[in-house]
């Protein structure tokens, strides 16, 4: 059943648009991946789902009922390609913050909550008082997941979860996101990373120019639209 | 139980009370120097001087209580105007440029300018002769009029009167033009000085009031009252400055009525040259630490008031200015360009004597803490910018896409942050104001640097004094060098 759904999307900045008209769904539980060309649209996008702006026209679902930018911010969790953790607060600080100042419950329970959110993305204890820069790439990125789920959203969106971490670690973001799709989670994905993107073994919606190109399961092994082929080509090795 | 100290507090009350009853009379004079005007012969609160005992003569007769208040000596006229006190009595030489702003009594005195040179120089006994020559005074002076209208003269002006006999001593100047009276107590006992020459010019000082004040009949009154009955020409003997000049301006006889005791008794102290290892036990003495200590306490109180106030407004004009409509952003840079670019000193002094010209008396305190604050909230605006433009867009967007208000990612997320970057200069800042809180001994506070120019006018040294003085601000200072310090090492431990 379609929890987070984009609905013929427009939106534009300054006389050019940028989306125009990008319907995608994804599931509960589903992970959903995104490919395209630099300034295809893919965080723009993301933007709109997770309620940072308002569409120009067209709306996002959730349930299947058009959803205002209020509700999906809180609905809706975000992994930013640069994380932009919180520097002035610890590893814990950064998960309880806005639980804390949304008045989410009393600090005990939401302190408490917090370490076992962050423990489920194998961030372990000794870490939990540490400030981001004294964290690794890879353990920033799971204190960044962790502080996305501390709301308890019911989607997730990743932008570029890969781009920053050795080709090593991205085993480990490939578990962290599986886990939260067993735990029901919708997410979507957007990478560059072509063999992330094949690992993740995903529907795949292939945005370019502000429009989606393709979008299914075998996209990347039988690529239909010729866009969508030349895209490939000019990334295989 | 003895009942002593009950007396002791019943008596304490009964002579509280009787003062109570007697309307006080403010008097304006400068207490740095000012010899033999009104003067503090020692560490203490006390003063003493002619026109001391003349006021308070004159006090007794209009049943009143003088109460002095302290003003630097060019300050004087404008704080009658701004009613710090009902009058001024200090050496004021009645003239027609100042009877236009104030109304003067009788004159209770007269006298001529006096020249003083290096002892054995030759050749400078007359104001013609001092063609030529570098030639100190005080401002707002007959004698520097005198000196201006002589062609060829340079003439110098001071802020204090001992430091233009102090630069002939050491030789920046070849002669000192001032009163007699002044030249008499200040260059009269140096044994490097000599006063030479006749009487230069002639002036008459009377105490000023306050255009068309009620007073002034009064005190016309009391004046006349004490020449009638020799009590003005026993003060003057008393500070031998009894003679013919006195004799005639009072119509008395013109020998002294008394020993000249007061004279005396200044110039033992004065002539008494101590070695500086007894300089230094006299300015570690209770009396001099409790003046530097006020001072110092004075200081602070004024540095912590001010900078609570600097960064209060600095936080409000750069919140203005990042987040406000433009009108008001305009405002708030329109006010941290004009602030930053005008002399602080500027405006302490258009805060204590300008606004009462529009009805806004401010008491010194105040008007320190103002001029300070609204001084520095320019500058921590600016620290306070440079912290909110040194969060990364990104970490707002964060914040609100958390679910955040704007208002709760400014506070929670931003602010925090910008603070973490304003914080180090916010410290140092602290330290420059309070070395920037000497320039409001210029509005009659007695802070730490006012006190150093009290005692060292007093005890004629600037030298030691100063390097005791550069110690108290340096303590005052230190613990906020330290808390700077760590405070950085905190911050970068949390990059
Ligand atoms: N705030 C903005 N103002 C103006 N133009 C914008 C803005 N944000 C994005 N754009 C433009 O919109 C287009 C899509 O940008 P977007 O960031 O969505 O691309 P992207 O697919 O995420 O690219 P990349 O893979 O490089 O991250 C680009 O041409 C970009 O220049
Ligand atoms: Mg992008």
């Amino acid at each position: 059943m379609t929890l987070l759904a984009a609905r013929d999307l427009r939106t534009s900045y300054g006389g050019t648009e940028v989306l125009r008209g990008v319907s995608l769904t994804v599931a509960a539980g589903e992970v959903v991946c995104v490919i395209g060309p630099s300034g295809g649209g893919k965080s723009t996008l993301l933007r709109l789902l997770s309620g940072q702006e308002a569409p120009t026209s067209g709306a996002v679902l959730l349930d299947g009922a058009p959803a205002e930018p209020v509700r999906l911010r809180r609905e809706v969790g975000i992994v930013f390609q640069a994380l932009h953790l919180f520097p002035h607060l610890t590893a814990l600080g950064n998960v309880t913050l806005a639980p804390r100042v949304l008045g989410k419950g009393a600090p005990e329970a939401l302190e408490s909550r917090a370490r076992a959110l962050l423990e489920r993305v194998g961030v372990g204890p000794e870490l939990h008082g540490r400030h981001p820069s004294a964290l690794s790439g890879g353990q920033q990125q799971r204190v960044a997941i962790a502080r996305a789920l501390a709301l308890e959203p019911r989607a997730i969106l990743y932008d570029e979860p890969t781009s920053a971490l050795d080709p090593e670690r991205t085993a480990d973001v490939l578990a962290l996101i599986r886990a939260r799709a067993d735990e029901g989670i919708a997410q979507l994905v957007v990478t560059h990373d072509l063999p992330f993107a094949r690992a993740l073994r995903a529907r795949t919606a292939h945005l370019e120019a502000g429009e989606v190109a393709g979008d299914s399961a075998g996209l990347l092994d039988d690529p239909r639209d010729e866009r969508t082929r030349r895209f490939l080509r000019a990334r295989l090795p | 139980m003895s009942l002593r100290p009950l007396l002791l507090l019943l008596a304490l009350l009964t002579a509280s009370t009787g003062l109570a009853q007697e309307r006080p009379l403010r008097w304006g004079a400068a207490s740095d120097g000012n010899v033999p005007f009104a003067f503090h012969p020692d560490e203490s609160d006390a003063l003493t001087g002619f026109e001391k005992e003349l006021i308070d003569e004159v006090a007794r007769r209009m049943g009143r209580r003088a109460v002095h208040v302290r003003n630097d000596w060019d300050g004087l006229i404008p704080g009658l105007q701004t009613g710090s006190y009902d009058l001024a009595i200090n050496g004021i030489e009645i003239s027609d440029d100042r009877a236009r702003s104030v109304d003067f009594s009788i004159p209770y005195f007269r006298g001529y300018e006096q020249i003083v040179v290096r002892r054995g120089e030759a050749g400078m006994r007359s104001l013609g002769e001092l063609a030529g020559r570098r030639v100190g005074t005080l401002g707002q002076t007959l004698a520097l009029e005198l000196l201006e209208r002589t062609p060829g003269v340079t003439a110098v002006k001071y802020d204090q009167e001992l430091q233009a006999y102090a630069d002939l001593a050491t030789g920046r100047l070849d002669a000192v033009l001032l009163d007699f009276p002044i030249a008499k107590y200040y260059a009269g006992p140096d044994p490097r000085l000599e006063l030479v020459g006749g009487p230069v010019g002639e002036f008459r000082y009377g105490v000023a009031l306050p255009k068309g004040s009620p007073l002034k009949r009064e005190v016309d009154a009391a004046l006349a009252g004490m020449t009638a009955d020799g009590t003005l020409r026993r003060i003057l003997s008393r500070w031998d400055l009894w003679g013919p000049a006195q004799a005639a301006l009072l119509n008395q006889p013109p020998e002294p009525d008394g020993p000249p005791t007061g004279y005396l008794e200044y110039v033992a102290r004065s002539r008494a040259s101590t070695p500086w290892t007894e300089k230094l036990a006299r300015y570690f003495s209770a009396e001099s630490l409790a003046l530097l200590g006020r001072g110092a306490l004075t200081t602070l109180a004024l540095s912590a008031c001010a900078m609570a106030l600097a960064v209060v407004l600095g936080l409000a004009l750069a919140a203005g200015r990042a987040f406000g409509p433009r009108p008001l952003g305009f405002v708030c840079t329109a006010y941290v360009e004009a602030v930053r670019g005008t002399p602080l000193l500027i405006q302490a002094l258009f805060l204590y004597y300008g606004l009462p010209e529009i009805g806004l008396r401010l008491p010194p305190f105040v008007a320190g803490v103002l001029a300070l604050g609204l001084n520095y909230a320019a500058y921590e605006s600016e620290n306070f910018r440079a912290g909110l433009r040194g969060v990364p867009r990104g970490q707002e967007e964060a914040a609100l896409a958390l679910g955040l208000s704007r208002g709760q990612a400014l506070r929670h997320v931003v602010l925090p942050q910008a603070l973490r970057v304003a914080l180090p200069p916010m410290t140092n800042d602290f330290i420059s104001l309070l070395k920037d809180s000497s320039l409001v001994s210029m509005i009659t506070l007695l802070e730490l640097t006012g006190a150093y120019q009290r005692l060292a006018t007093q005890h004629y040294d600037y030298f030691l004094l100063g390097a005791v003085v550069a110690a108290f601000y340096l303590l005052l200072g230190l613990p906020f060098v330290r808390l700077a310090r760590r405070l950085e090492a905190k911050l970068d431990r949390a990059r």
